[in-house]
């Protein structure tokens, strides 16, 4: 169990803006010394949250990246199998083929023997379920069983993070090693936060004003509303090109034909409403 | 620690008998947490159960509304966000900042409206939409008519107008239940009644906003059902040793056997067969079958969709090409889809099915079908029905009706009912949820 308590500016400190309520669960699942599953839509800073934790905690991020087929071959460890042949011929009598000099680590097993690391479980929906089984070891136990050798137990105090897009349901038995977080989309204040540190020269009431749009924007029911990154490299080239209309470069910020062209519709009635109540 | 462990047991037990369960792993997890951090206010002790209990989204959403229930504490959510601008003038505003405060907004409101008889039976919500007619309103809400040049303004300005509005709402609505409350039997009206569980809401009688949530959670249940399918038509995918092959990739190590290859299995895959009825007698159900299918459809190939009303139409490229907010779009074109009189013929929508040699290449296809079995008075041919079992080896039915209204009148359900690895009825979200959790597709035996 940890007793390092993190708070809001220490968050701040790593260009992070986080709600006190993920400060809080962040905490918890650092206190408990248990894995934290972060679920929520792209682009919210699921993964930023691991590399800045991995920061202020002072740990090296070892990533998993996950995808479909993905297996133990590829996350845990695999043997070295030419190295083995090369040894086999050169010295007759080589005498353990499975030692650690013929392991090739892979991010899993290379998290749990490093002494202080921050190991981020990417995309974890992407995978199969199997997979997911397999995690489970090395979630509660933080070990893996390795058939030639025996088992690996993690060294010092590692931190586990898993982030998932929500595309598929995760299993209960994964859900239930982890301590549980929803990251939603930025709420105004965190996001006008966000833009104001990364845009430069932006006063804070423009950055506001822009976060609202954003906020605008998310209501309109589009197929896949924009990222906070979007809208942060959206404001960033508007605001620094001095282009002022609504309707450029919506290419950075929506990314689909559809959406663009509800979004111009909306513009416009906005613009309509606008004239019409001022007559 | 303020809370004792008492009151988090029964606290555990009263979840439990509203349908939510924690493991006792959690909850001693929980329990430990509490003790060694000796939070200072009982709140923010509530605070982390709201955080380390829940296993997902839509158990933090129950238990949010359960500690309201118990502990009387609402969990602050979202807050709603305005930017004051210089434009609006208002004369206490300092640094675009403001504290309004819409307790007593509301209560000035209320009481410069005149009489209001609260115990006439109408809702809450027409006593504010007779409230939000009035000057007095009108002038509350006035400071926001102000002309903006640029457009981000303009937006701003209708977003934090919105957002006044709603919060102003809602102090309104809370105020009127107040003084209901006074009166003897107070009248309890639907809005702030929010017992009802959604997921047990029948889809007819939700709103747009519920209506929405739910679609998206529908789309969402297509995804694990294809998973499903995936996994089964996946499974046993190694053909025999090739022999060959394996001998010759073995030269490239000197000889030692260690990757052996194996020919691919040539069987025809499984193929996962989706019907809706989107005749009239359907109404909204049809949409959430259809948003199922979206989601089974955009997430595996090896599928086919059709609806049909008095003849099969294939839908799977449509729904391929199709964006979520998009659905609608099918029902909307209903016209494309009538093949005769637009009235819903089970039999020859199943004898299209039957006849089309696109589909039935593999008696390991399975079935399912989404509808009422209405098929006003019609009749239905009993081999249709054998070679419809012949050719599936399951098929599964949701039928969107009321039970206890099956095979009266011109539903034809019982036909059906013999051949079915598994049906019921499904008229609400978590009866859907059950239908997919409870289908097996179980594996080809060769």
């Amino acid at each position: 169990m940890s007793d390092k308590k993190l708070q809001i500016k220490d968050f701040e400190k790593n260009n992070y803006f986080a709600t006190q309520e993920l400060v809080d669960v962040v905490n918890a699942a650092l206190f408990l010394d248990k894995p934290l599953l972060i679920e929520g839509p792209a682009g919210t800073g699921k993964t930023y949250l691991a590399k800045s934790l991995s920061n202020m905690l002072s740990k090296e991020l070892i990533r998993l990246q996950c995808h479909e087929g993905i297996d133990e071959d590829k996350a845990i460890y695999e043997w070295d199998y030419k190295k083995q042949l090369l040894s086999i011929q050169n010295d007759k009598n080589e005498k353990d083929l499975f030692t650690d000099e013929y392991l090739i680590e892979r991010p899993i097993l290379k998290s749990l023997k490093t002494s202080d690391s921050l190991f981020l479980v990417d995309e974890i929906d992407r995978s199969d379920e199997e997979f997911e089984a397999l995690l489970l070891e090395v979630l509660a136990e933080k070990q893996v069983t390795i058939p030639e050798i025996g088992t690996i137990a993690g060294e010092g105090s590692n931190f586990t993070i898993l982030t998932s897009n929500a595309t598929r349901d995760l299993s209960e038995a994964l859900r239930r090693r982890c301590i549980y977080f929803f990251l939603d989309y930025p709420s105004i204040d965190i996001e006008s936060k966000v833009i104001f540190s990364n845009v430069e020269n932006i006063s804070n009431e423009k950055a506001k004003k822009y976060s609202l749009f954003s906020s605008f924007i998310r209501k309109l029911n589009l197929n896949k509303p924009p990222s906070l990154i979007e809208t942060v490299e959206w404001v960033k080239y508007n605001h620094e090109n001095n282009h002022g209309e609504l309707d450029s470069n919506i290419g950075i910020l929506i990314k689909d034909k559809d959406d663009q062209k509800l979004y111009r519709e909306k513009l416009k009635e906005n613009n309509d409403f606008n004239n019409k109540s001022i007559t | 620690m303020i809370l004792t462990t008492n009151q988090l047991l029964k606290f555990s037990q009263f979840c439990k008998d509203n349908k939510l369960y924690f493991s006792s792993d959690r909850l001693s997890d929980l329990i430990i947490f509490l003790k060694k951090n000796e939070l200072d206010n009982q709140n923010t002790e509530i605070n982390f159960i709201y955080h380390l209990l829940p296993t997902n989204k839509l158990e933090k959403e129950h238990l949010r509304d359960l500690i309201n229930e118990f502990f009387g504490y609402s969990i602050s959510t979202h807050q709603n966000e305005f930017l004051f601008l210089e434009e609006y003038k208002i004369d206490s505003m300092t640094n675009s900042q403001i504290n309004i405060d819409f307790k007593n907004v509301s209560n000035d409101l209320l009481n410069n409206f005149g009489d209001i008889d609260f115990s006439r039976p109408v809702s809450n919500i027409y006593w504010l939409n007779q409230i939000k007619k009035s000057k007095n309103y009108m002038d509350e809400i006035a400071f926001f008519d102000v002309d903006f040049n640029s457009q981000l303004d303009s937006i701003v300005n209708n977003q934090n107008k919105e957002t006044y509005i709603e919060i102003l709402d809602l102090a309104l609505l809370q105020r009127i239940q107040e003084l209901r409350n006074q009166f003897k039997e107070p009248y309890v009206p639907n809005e702030l009644n929010k017992k009802e569980d959604l997921q047990e809401k029948d889809f007819l009688y939700t709103d747009s906003e519920e209506r929405n949530k739910l679609l998206k959670e529908t789309r969402q249940l297509g995804l694990i059902l294809a998973n499903k399918f995936i996994r089964y038509s996946n499974s046993s995918s190694k053909g025999k040793l090739n022999f060959r092959k394996t001998i010759r990739k073995s030269l490239q190590s000197g000889g030692s056997l260690y990757k052996t290859v194996f020919k691919p299995q040539i069987r025809k895959k499984p193929r996962l067969i989706l019907l809706c009825d989107i005749s009239g007698s359907m109404a909204l159900y049809s949409l959430f079958g259809l948003t199922l299918l979206f989601g089974v459809v955009q997430r595996f190939r090896s599928v086919k969709a059709f609806v049909f009303i008095d003849g099969l139409s294939e839908i799977t490229k449509d729904l391929q090409k199709l964006k979520v907010n998009n659905i609608k779009s099918i029902l909307d074109n209903w016209n494309d889809y009538v093949k005769v009189d637009g009235h819903s013929d089970y039999q020859k929508s199943f004898e299209d099915l039957l006849t089309s040699t696109s589909i039935l290449n593999s008696s390991s296809n399975s079935l399912i079908v989404i509808g009422d079995a209405r098929n006003n008075y019609r009749s239905i041919d009993k081999s249709s029905i054998d070679r419809l079992s012949k050719c599936f080896k399951d098929i599964y039915w949701m039928n969107p009706e009321r039970s206890q209204y099956w095979n009266t009148g011109d539903s034809r359900f019982m036909d059906f009912q013999n051949i079915c690895t598994h049906f019921s009825e499904v008229r609400n979200f978590k009866q859907l949820k059950d239908f997919i959790m409870k289908i097996n597709f179980k594996k080809v035996i060769k």
